[in-house]
This record gives C-alpha cells, structure tokens and sequence, in this order.
C-alpha cells in the first residue's frame, strides 16, 4: 500500500526511536514538497563523472572504485552541463530514512523526463534504509542539458511492508552517504567462485 | 649594456614574471568551483596583474641616464618586491577549490563570525599550507602591498574590501573535527581589524611589563621593544583562542588538544604524567604554552557555562581540560632571555584577565549556543548514533521542528566521537569498535553526516516561507 501524504507527514513528526519514523532533511518548501501519494527530492550539489581512462573499461571484480569517476561539485545557482547520451552519478540533496516497515522508490519528475533525462536506473530503497540516494543521471536526448542543483528532480513514493522484520544492526553497503557513492561490488570472484565460475583474467587491448 | 638597456632589459623581465602568474590566476583545473571570496582575490590579483603590465609597457623606450633612471629603478623594485609578495598566494589559493576545504564548515563559521559587531561584511579567501597548522596572513599587511602598487600603477584595482585570507592545512579538507580551528584564525582577523582591542591592551601589557621590572635596574629600549612584541604575541594567540570558543564552544577546545598531543601529558591512571607535561608548558617567543592556554580555555568554558555539560570520566579529552587547571603560574617556563622570559611571564599572567575582558566586550552581543545545545544536543547525537543527518529534528511536542545550528551539531558531533563511537559502530553490521580501521571510517562518517547537518541548516534557515 502506498503511503499518503497525510501518512507520510504524520511519520515525519514521530521520534527516531520510533521504528516507524521518517526522516527526509531538508525538506525544502515543504508545504510544496509533497503530492498526494509523492515527495519531490532536490538535485544536490556534488556529482561524479564518469572517465574512461586509465582503462578503457569497467571492471567490477577490481576495487577501483573512485578511480574511474572524476569528483565535481556544482554550487547553488551554478548548473551542470551533461551532453547528449552522457551519464553521471548525482545525489539528491535529502538525507532520508526510511521507516522499518516502508520502502521507497524514487522515479523520474515527469516535467524532468520529458526532457529525456533518467535519474535512476536501480529505483528501490529499502526499509530502514539511511542516506541522500545516489542517482544513475543518463541524458539519452539528442542533446545537452542542464542541470540545476537544489532544483526538484525525482518524486520519491513510499509502500508499506507487510510482516516487517526488524533488524538487529544497521547494515548495507550503502550506509548514510551523503554524496554520490561509486559502486561497491562485493566478493564478485567469490561469488562467481560459489556457483563453480573461475573469472576470466583479464586482457588488455594493446594501442 | 648601455643603462637605458639595462632599465629595458629589467622591464621585461619583471613583465615576462607577471604573465607567468596571471596565467597562474586562471590555469585553474576545469570543473573546479572557489569560494566567492578566493575567486575575487584571484581576479583582483589578475586585473592588477592586467594593469602592472600595462604601466610597464608605458616605460619610456629610451631613459635619460640623468635622475629619471633612479626614479625607473625604484619602481621597478617596488613592483618586484610586490609581486614576489603576492606570488605566494596565488597556488595555494587556487588549489584550495571547494572539493579540497570544508566548505559547509566554513560557511556556518561565518554566518556566526558575520552576527558580530563590525564584521557583517566580511569574508575570507582560503588556501592550502604545506605545514600541518592553521593560519591567517595579516589582512593589513597584504593591504598595504596592494596599497604600495596602487600608488605606483595609474587605475590600479583596489584590494578586496573586507577580506581575509585563511590558510588551512592540504590534507585537511574533508575534515570537519581539526577544522574547528579555524575560528582561532577567523579571530586574528578580527584582532587585526578591530584596532580598539589592541589599542585597549597595549596600555595594560605597558603597565604590567614596568610593575615586573619594578625594582630592577631599567631595561634598554631594545629589550623593551623586544619584551613588548613577546607579550603582545601572547597576548593575541590567548584573545584567538577565547574569541574561537566563544564562536563554537568546547569543540575548538578539543581540536586544540588533538592538534598538539595534549593526551601525552597524562599517565594511565588519568593523572598528570610528570614527564610529558614540560614540553607542553614551555612558552616560545611567538605562542604561549599551549598548556597555559587549554587552562585559560577552561576558565572561559567554565564562566560560559559549557563545562558541566561535559563529564570527565567521558573522555581523556576532558580529563586535559580539567587537569590543566592544576597548573600554577609557576608550573610554565619561558627560557628566551634567561631572568628578563620569568619576568615577561609575571607581566603576562598579570594582564590574562584584560584578555578575558576584551574578549567579553566584543562578544558578547552574540549568543553563544549553549541554551540550543543543552536542550538539542541528545537528540542530534540520537540522530548521529542512528547514522542520520541531524538537521531537521521534530520537537519533543511533536508540533514544531528544530534545525540544530552548526554549533550544537559540532559540539554534539565531537563529544559523541570523544565518547560513544563505540555505541555507533557497535549498531552497525560487522564492524568491530576494536578496529583501527573501522573506527577511522566511521569518524570520516560521523563528520561527514556533521558536514551535511551544518550545509542543510544554512538551506533551512535562509528559505521563503512556503
């Protein structure tokens, strides 16, 4: 079941010590922020972009994770110019925790998709879940586009989880960023190891 | 070389020099963003680069050898003297783009440093430093290298109205506990600035330096002068410190502490270690002892009323603060010209209090942030230990919401690191308070989490209502 607006406010105000409470900092404008059943999240200020080089491709059984990006922060007021079918990584400015029993997904702006503009590509949040959310940003119009920081750029939708489990820890790889993160692939030879894959050795394509 | 060639020959040496730091100004690397102050000292530096060469292009082509060649000559030094000046500024500033510095940190500093009489224009350039320390070049004196060019050079640019130049370690940028420092940095400026507070103490350093010496055979001019630059050297760096407190509280205290080892002056029992505590109580001729210092942190802390809210048994951080007041004036040495540094030290200890005063009349007007953390500072490190950003938090009455300031979110943030990292890490999914590496990666995280606290109250407070 989605969360309404009304649900959504009402989790705002409880204490952190409440399982059930909702945590979305700053929220901006609020009395505009939220749609019947939708938060708007803003487009925060650092984003990483990709590189090709030092190799010409991408490796998720290496751990090179900050190498192949480079760091830019776009202040307040300045914008980010993403060309035509180039992809970036950007995060939203709120901060968010969600609730234990609440998931989330975070979708496009239908006024910011009709620009061509894709904000994620991995949508999901999960419960009890704590960070601004890394955005896979992927201009795939013909041409470029600006991108304002601090601008409302995906609606964030909240659904109720039946039989919630609540657990012991914190945990996930992904924990309280409040910045882009880069992807961190875990044990990926262990894991192709496990079903009885040996990873490949990697060649590189001589100049 | 004919001297009009040689005149010609210089010129287009000092010219050839400028270029190389103009192109310095804008060689910045693509996609960097500076603080609007740093960005206009590197503009300002351009366009009087623009304008030097300019007046250098209007040297005659040919100098008469009479009392004109003198007249070249010295400007050409002049400039040159200038320059090599203000060459030292322009990397360091130009590497320290908002990716590499504390951005949010600095900005919540300000907005506090603003709220003070006199100030609300102010702003300061950073740049990085090589050394592991903290330091802001005399505004004054970068004014008056400027100045000195503007009287030679037709339409120079005026320096920077209001503007400070704060120089910050290189490795330090994302670091948000060391750079509680800065305050002591900001205050400098202010001391330079606010010609009333040395102007008021000076007298008072004058009069306890001739009570010292009473009875003494009388000190020659020289040693007076240098007793004097001892004194008000002190003087300024204990103002600093009181002013930085006053600004963020306890947390300045504490990154003080961790910047100069002060841990090492205590033994396993939590006592004072006798063997570590003298190299901390000696006085140099530019800084007090910095144990002399964390006991006049304690007595601001103390009349602040910020103490009782730290326990001693918390942290060895607190245990420092609290031991320091132990020390006697006794306890601290200066060796610097034998009988003449003891002297110094009794004239010294002896106008501390007209620090403190000083201190009081400028900051007074503003509030120091203890009422907001005595009722907020649990929840912001509920928030903290939770792995959540602290920046909106619902009142206890559930009606109302409060946006911690930087200085209950900075304090919290600190004494949770000094007290509970522990608790944090010991919530999270295998990590092991017990690991080096894991409790350094969540510091990293807990300032981050601050960092972000400080940037989102900036956002929230300067909002239209909607």
């Amino acid at each position: 079941m989605i969360l309404s607006r009304t649900e959504a406010q009402e989790r705002l105000k409880l204490p952190l010590s409440d399982l059930r409470s909702l945590v979305i900092t700053p929220l901006l404008q609020e009395g505009s922020a939220f749609s019947t059943d939708a938060i708007d999240l803003r487009l925060g200020t650092h984003f990483l972009l990709p590189q090709i080089p030092p190799r010409p491709f991408s490796d998720p059984t290496e751990d090179r994770r900050d190498s192949n990006y480079l760091k830019v922060n776009v202040p307040f007021g300045d914008y980010l110019v993403v060309q035509a079918h180039q992809t970036v990584l950007g995060a939203t400015l709120e901060f968010i925790k969600l609730p234990f029993d609440v998931a989330g997904q975070i979708l496009t702006k239908s006024s910011v998709a009709r620009t061509f503009v894709v904000i994620e590509t991995a949508p999901w949040i999960h419960p009890s879940y704590r960070g601004c959310l890394t955005l896979e940003i992927a201009n795939v119009s013909n041409a470029p586009i600006l991108l304002y920081p601090g601008l409302p750029i995906g609606q964030l939708i909240l659904l109720e989880v039946l039989n919630p489990v609540k657990e012991p820890k914190l945990g996930g790889r992904y924990l309280g960023p409040v910045y882009p993160e880069p992807p961190a692939f875990e044990n990926v030879r262990k894991n192709l190891e496990a079903i009885g894959v040996e990873p490949a050795s990697i060649k590189i394509p001589r100049a | 070389m004919a001297a009009v060639d040689e005149i010609r020959h210089d010129t287009a040496s000092l010219y050839r020099f400028i270029n190389s730091v103009c192109a310095s100004c804008d060689s910045r690397e693509a996609g960097r963003t500076y603080p609007p102050a740093s960005d206009d000292l590197l503009a300002y530096i351009r366009e009087l680069g623009d304008c030097t060469r300019l007046f250098l292009e209007t040297f005659p082509a040919t100098v008469p050898l009479d009392s004109s060649y003198n007249f070249y000559r010295q400007k050409l030094l002049t400039l040159r003297s200038c320059w090599f000046e203000l060459h030292q500024y322009i990397k360091p500033t130009a590497d320290a783009h908002t990716l590499s510095l504390p951005g949010p940190l600095i900005e919540g500093l300000l907005r506090r440093f603003r709220q003070l009489p006199g100030f609300a224009d102010s702003r300061f350039a950073v740049f990085h430093i090589e050394k592991l320390n903290y330091l802001q070049v005399v505004a004054s004196g970068v004014r008056a290298i400027a100045g000195q060019m503007a009287s030679i050079i037709p339409n120079a640019p005026s320096f920077p109205s209001n503007l400070g130049l704060l120089g910050i370690p290189y490795s330090q940028g994302s670091s948000v506990f060391l750079n509680c420092l800065i305050p002591h940095e900001m205050a400098h400026f202010a001391y330079g600035e606010n010609g009333a507070i040395r102007a008021a103490l000076l007298p008072r350093l004058a009069s306890s330096l001739t009570r010292a010496f009473a009875g003494l055979p009388p000190l020659d001019p020289q040693n007076i002068a240098l007793l004097m630059d001892w004194l008000e050297s002190w003087t300024e760096e204990v103002f600093c410190d009181l002013f930085a407190i006053w600004l963020v509280g306890p947390c300045y205290s504490f990154a003080f502490i961790e910047i100069f080892d002060l841990t090492n002056i205590l033994d396993s029992a939590g006592g004072l270690n006798s063997f570590g505590t003298s190299p901390y109580s000696e006085f140099f001729p530019s800084h007090p002892s910095s144990l002399f210092r964390i006991k006049q942190h304690l007595a601001l802390l103390e009349r602040l009323d910020w103490w009782p809210q730290f326990n001693r048994t918390k942290s060895h951080y607190y245990k420092v603060l609290e031991l320091s007041n132990s020390l006697v004036d006794g306890h601290f040495a200066f060796s610097k010209g034998q009988n003449m540094g003891t002297k110094a030290l009794e004239a010294f200890f002896d106008v501390v209090p007209a620090i403190h005063e000083q201190v009081n009349l400028l900051m007074s007007s503003l509030d120091t942030g203890l009422a907001e953390y005595k009722v907020s500072h649990h929840a912001v490190q509920e928030y903290l230990k939770n792995g959540v950003v602290p920046s909106t938090i619902p009142s206890i009455e559930h009606s109302t919401k409060v946006f911690p300031s930087p200085v209950t979110v900075l304090n919290a943030a600190y004494s949770l690191y000094l007290e509970s990292l522990d608790t944090l890490i010991s919530g999270i999914a295998n990590q092991d308070p017990s690991s080096i590496r894991d409790r350094q990666k969540w510091a990293e995280k807990l300032e981050s989490w601050a960092s972000k606290a400080i940037e989102d109250h900036g956002l929230l407070i300067s909002q239209k209502a909607g």
